[in-house]
């Protein structure tokens, strides 16, 4: 069973369609990334999963139940963390979180471990007793992170959670991210591609309200390397060389020095090319002294994917 | 139940830590203190004129017409500063219900309109060490001014729901308490029974007299839990239609 699913997910607003016909699952116990431009619907897309706002059409589901029927199990199992952090900035940090523990916990003493849990593991023991109104940016966001995990929620949505921090909180941020991949399932959105490469098992762009793709992030790393060019440095006749390359994808003599020659060739085929390539140079008597292919990035396939849109 | 309390307990630390209501506080007794003094005077000076009368439903009178005014700017940050804040979601994601929300925001509205009516028990308190001994009549009093203000605080609250600008509550809140109240000019001008019947029922102005007389009439009371439960319902229709 699929920890969080979308499933043919449409918002509509006057004039404007947020999203449209949108598809999503999430296995249990993997960190999510959830890419796309400014204003490509990720926050609606969030927002609809952890039950604010009503979706046009289709369904959401968390932890198999659908989200709107079972209004009151997703409150229990799902931790949002919205990109503003919902906050009343009149109460201390410590009060607040034990207010928003009580209304989880019936018995006061386990309320109270967990904001002590929160607070040690966000870093927030030194403004326990500060104002929220009085904190800066990067403090408002842990407790609004120790917020949405007071309750130890199998499942967490968080929007943007690194987004205004400082380097030192951005490190401390991925860190909590990373270590709650035991026993949660964690969807969050960045515009740090880095940051996502880095903690994320799967990914799912989306862009104009519409999935452009998602899929495990190795698989999609294995899927846009293998349209990456090869760098082989061989010795070989200039014809022989077209004949054992033809078929591959075009290419291109990028230096020579005496008689060994640089080939950038770009495959015309989306598959493991590396070993047949390999072979059917040898074959053809040419003399292969180094091939190497360039690494692909988060960054690199999410601006391919952009452009292709 | 836990939870109700928790969010009344919440808002009420909250209420009473903004410097916004001793400062209505401040406004209203001085201006209730001053009115009381006025009455009492003039009424020791005409002799033959009741307590109830020359005092007392005045009194009554004026604290209900102040409260149309105090209810709206004590109830206008309710929801919508909730909502401009967009802590009215981390409510909406906690387990708790709209009718939680909305019960545990009366009962403290009500807390603090409690609070503001404790402030005027000096006058009472005064009649009856000048001899006044008719208890029943300030009680019943105290009755059509509470009912009252949980009407105008269930409206109030019903304003700060439909938008995120505080300011635009508090004024939809007065203006709206006083159209209520325009019926029964409407009711008196009329020429036509009926009419001026129906008006004069529909009036929130209507309501309270009676009860500073001592009298407590099904008639009045009917008319307050409908006045109530017709703007709570839209209260949690306002606060549902995120869902629509």
């Amino acid at each position: 069973m699929d920890a969080i699913v979308a499933d043919n997910l449409t918002k509509t607003y006057p004039g404007k369609t947020a999203l449209k016909n949108f598809n999503l699952s999430i296995s249990p116990n993997t960190i999510h990334g959830f890419l796309g431009p400014n204003g490509a619907g990720k926050s609606t897309t969030m927002n609809i999963l952890s039950g604010l706002i009503k979706q046009t059409e289709g369904k959401a589901y968390i932890m198999g139940k659908e989200t709107l029927e079972n209004s009151f199990f997703v409150r229990r199992n799902l931790g949002f963390l919205p990109e503003i952090p919902p906050l009343y900035g009149d109460m201390t940090v410590k009060d607040f979180l034990l207010f928003r523990a009580r209304l989880y916990f019936t018995s006061k003493p386990k309320a109270k471990g967990q904001v002590d849990k929160a607070l040690e593991k966000m870093n927030l023991k030194e403004v326990e007793r500060r104002l929220i109104d009085h904190l800066s940016k990067g403090f408002k966001q842990r407790v609004g992170m120790a917020s949405a995990l007071i309750f130890d929620p199998p499942v967490l949505i968080l929007d943007e959670p690194a987004v205004g921090l400082d380097p030192k909180s951005i490190v401390e941020i991925r860190k909590l991210i990373s270590d709650l991949r035991e026993g949660h399932t964690v969807m969050f959105s960045s515009h740090h591609l880095g940051e996502v490469e880095q903690l994320c098992d799967e990914i799912t762009v989306i862009r104009d309200g519409r999935l452009v793709l998602s899929d495990s992030y190795g698989r999609v790393k294995k899927r846009f390397a293998q349209k990456k060019p090869f760098e082989i440095l061989v010795k070989g006749e200039d014809q022989v060389l077209a004949k054992a390359l033809d078929g591959y994808g075009d290419y291109r003599i990028v230096r020579q020095e005496d008689q060994k020659k640089t080939i950038v060739i770009s495959p015309s085929q989306e598959e493991e090319l590396a070993p047949r390539l390999c072979r059917r140079l040898v074959e053809n008597g040419v003399d292969i002294f180094e091939m190497k292919r360039g690494e692909t990035d988060l960054e690199e396939i999410f601006i391919d994917l952009m452009e292709k849109q | 139940m836990n939870a109700i309390f928790l969010l009344y307990a919440r808002e009420i630390k909250s209420r009473f830590t903004s410097p916004m209501i001793y400062i209505l506080a401040a406004i209203f007794s001085g201006m209730l203190g001053y009115l009381f003094f006025s009455l009492f005077l003039e009424a020791n000076r005409l002799q033959n004129i009741s307590i109830e009368s020359a005092v007392i439903r005045p009194l009554f009178g004026n604290i209900n017409a102040l409260l149309i005014f105090i209810i709206p700017l004590l109830s206008m940050k309710s929801f919508s500063e909730e909502k401009r804040q967009a802590t009215i979601n981390l409510l909406f994601l906690s387990p708790l219900s709209d009718r939680q929300i909305v019960t545990a925001k009366i009962l403290s509205g009500a807390v603090v309109m409690v609070f503001f009516l404790t402030l005027t028990f000096i006058f009472p308190l005064i009649l009856f060490m000048s001899g006044y001994q008719n208890t029943a009549s300030i009680l019943s009093g105290y009755i059509g001014v509470f009912l009252h203000g949980i009407c105008c605080l269930v409206f109030s609250q019903f304003c700060s729901s439909l938008t995120k600008n505080t300011a635009l509550a508090g004024i939809l809140g007065i203006f709206g308490l006083l159209f209520f109240m325009s019926f029964s000019w409407t009711a008196q001008t009329s020429q036509n029974f009926l009419v001026s019947q129906i008006f004069d029922y529909l009036s929130l102005g209507s309501h309270y007299e009676p009860f500073s007389r001592g009298t407590i009439r099904s008639y009045d009371l009917v008319y307050y839990m409908s006045f109530f439960s017709f703007f709570w319902f839209l209260l949690m229709a306002s606060l549902d239609s995120r869902n629509w």
